[in-house]
């Protein structure tokens, strides 16, 4: 991994990966989109068990990249690693995205089968606070105006948020058992009937190879972007 | 004038620098234009709008007053946040704290304690009589207090943080609001719970003891992160 | 197989896998298009930096060439 650290070797070992990915992306996205359609209704949950093939893929890569985020923070602080810097903005969209798209699809899931759109629970209340963290990650990034301090404090704030995510869970469990919220809000992934494991791990796979399509080409742009504006500094100065 | 090059005055010592950097951000803190008062005001404002927004219905409101006060607890502890870096950065003061006696993660705890003396303090006696005026039983008021003093410490450290973080920023005010409040949770729900618990009859003490595992954690992470996001803003 | 009856759930179902493939696709859509922008760009200044350092050295040997050369 150290040795794809470099740059240039980055760029040259992603340039044949990413093309791969984008089209593996698209056709697991097919097949699972076929299979999510094709399989049994369920017999509780009938035509919204479809909806956890969207659902449980985002939350999962919503929380992928949170990992992503914080990870490549870490060697941005501590290693002071350009590419790292630049692997850590570029998971931040894509995550916020799949996010926002998990709490959508959720809600629109615990509707028709709970009877309500939200509850404050330790699970959906953590997410919510994902995505909020994502949020101030980005505004703190674009608000501050010198890149190289914008880098530096957002890779304090994403380490910080790691930590953090887990306090959050953990007090909002805590505050439930307080209020003994209803046990019906586990999902039903414990009784799933494996007729529902090849669409659902399809989809899986698929959001899974979108995201790394997604992060690789971003952090490939931000090498450009940065190698163009270091282009543009040295010709300024000649001129 | 001749004097002979080391007759120059002891260097005042680790604690000496500590007293004289807490006086400085004392003063600080109370002279702008009543700092203390400032934050209970805005506090006060916000217990009596919220009941409003809520309908006024002592029924409602009485469950809820522990969770509302602690609520306006944590937007009133991101006032004067925005300052407690900035003015420093401005006018070059930073920059001798950061070469000075104290290492920069107890700047950062200094000030942090500051804040929270010259702002938690006031809003942790004031939030009792916001809870009371919310239908919080008048049992509760003590415990409202010291939950209210311990989380504020954990506001001003995590605030301390955020303003750290968004030194240098546009529109700072809002960002530190942006920033902290993902981090300001844990606290809210602890102190909430603290109260909601003794409401209900039992004990309050795991509430108020993650409270203050909390603020510790808090004090470690906000010493080291905010000295290196303050060193970033330097430059 | 296929039945496309979601009844009386399709008021929830599509508009959830609806927004979905819509932000995906926008997510995907943006990223190309940045990714290409930028690729533009820096080989347009990389044309343009090795015609002008070419004239360069052809004027004087020893002007230095870029450390990093041109990133693909």
């Amino acid at each position: 991994m150290f040795g794809l650290s470099n740059p240039q070797r980055f760029m040259r070992f992603t340039g044949p990966l990413t093309p791969v990915l984008w089209t593996a992306a698209a056709v697991l996205l097919a097949v699972g989109t076929w299979l999510s359609f094709t399989v049994p209704a369920d017999y509780q949950q009938g035509d919204t068990v479809r909806i956890m093939f969207v659902h449980v893929p985002a939350a999962s890569l919503g929380l992928g990249a949170y990992a992503a985020l914080g990870v490549s923070s870490f060697f941005a602080l501590v290693f002071r690693h350009a590419l790292a810097d630049a692997a850590a903005r570029a998971a931040a969209l894509p995550g916020a995205a799949f996010t926002a798209l998990a709490l959508f699809t959720g809600s629109l899931w615990g509707q028709p089968m709970w009877g309500t759109w939200w509850v404050w629970d330790a699970r959906l209340t953590s997410v919510l606070v994902l995505f909020l963290f994502y949020l101030g990650y980005m505004a703190l990034r674009a608000s501050i105006d010198d890149e190289q301090k914008g880098a530096r404090a957002a890779a304090v704030l994403g380490l910080v948020g790691l930590i953090n995510l887990p306090i959050v869970k953990f007090s909002v469990d805590w505050w439930n058992t307080l209020h003994q919220p209803a046990s019906f809000l586990t999902p039903g992934a414990s009784g799933l009937d494996p007729v529902y494991l090849p669409p659902f791990l399809t989809m899986l796979a698929a959001y899974g190879v979108l995201f790394a399509a997604l992060w690789l080409t971003a952090i490939r742009t931000e090498i450009r972007r940065r190698r163009v504006l270091t282009l543009r500094a040295r010709k300024a100065l000649e001129a | 004038m001749s004097r002979p090059v080391d007759a120059e005055p002891r260097p005042p010592g680790l604690r000496g620098a500590t007293r004289v950097l807490l006086e400085r951000e004392l003063d600080l803190a109370w002279s702008g234009g009543g700092g203390p008062l400032l934050a209970c005001g805005f506090f006060a404002c916000l217990t009596a709008v919220l009941p409003l927004a809520a309908g006024g219905d002592p029924r409602t409101l009485s469950p809820v007053a522990g969770g509302i006060a602690w609520l306006a607890l944590a937007l009133a502890s991101l006032l004067s946040l925005e300052r407690l870096f900035e003015r420093d950065l401005e006018d070059g003061a930073l920059d001798l704290l950061a070469i000075g006696h104290l290492p920069l993660e107890s700047v950062v705890l200094i000030k942090a304690l500051a804040q929270w003396i010259a702002v938690g303090l006031p809003l942790a006696l004031t939030a009792p009589v916001a809870a009371l005026a919310l239908g919080l039983p008048v049992s509760l008021a003590p415990l409202a207090a010291l939950s209210a003093l311990i989380g504020g410490a954990g506001f001003a450290l995590t605030g301390a943080l955020g303003a750290a973080l968004a030194l240098g920023a546009k529109r700072g005010g809002l960002l530190i609001a942006v920033v902290v409040l993902p981090l300001f949770i844990p606290p809210v729900v602890f102190g909430a719970g603290a109260l909601e618990r003794a409401a209900s009859g039992q004990s309050p003490a795991p509430a108020l003891a993650f409270l203050t595992a909390y603020v510790l954690f808090a004090g470690v992470i906000a010493a080291f992160a905010g000295a290196a996001a303050v060193r970033n803003a330097q430059g | 197989m296929l039945d496309l009856d979601m009844a009386p759930y399709a008021a929830f179902v599509w508009p959830a896998w609806g927004v979905s493939a819509l932000v995906l696709a926008a997510l995907t859509v943006r990223a190309v298009i940045a990714s290409r922008k930028w690729k533009r760009e820096l080989e347009r200044l990389e044309k343009d930096q090795s015609a002008t350092s070419d004239a360069a050295v052809s004027l004087r040997p020893q002007a230095a060439q870029s450390a990093i050369g041109p990133l693909k």
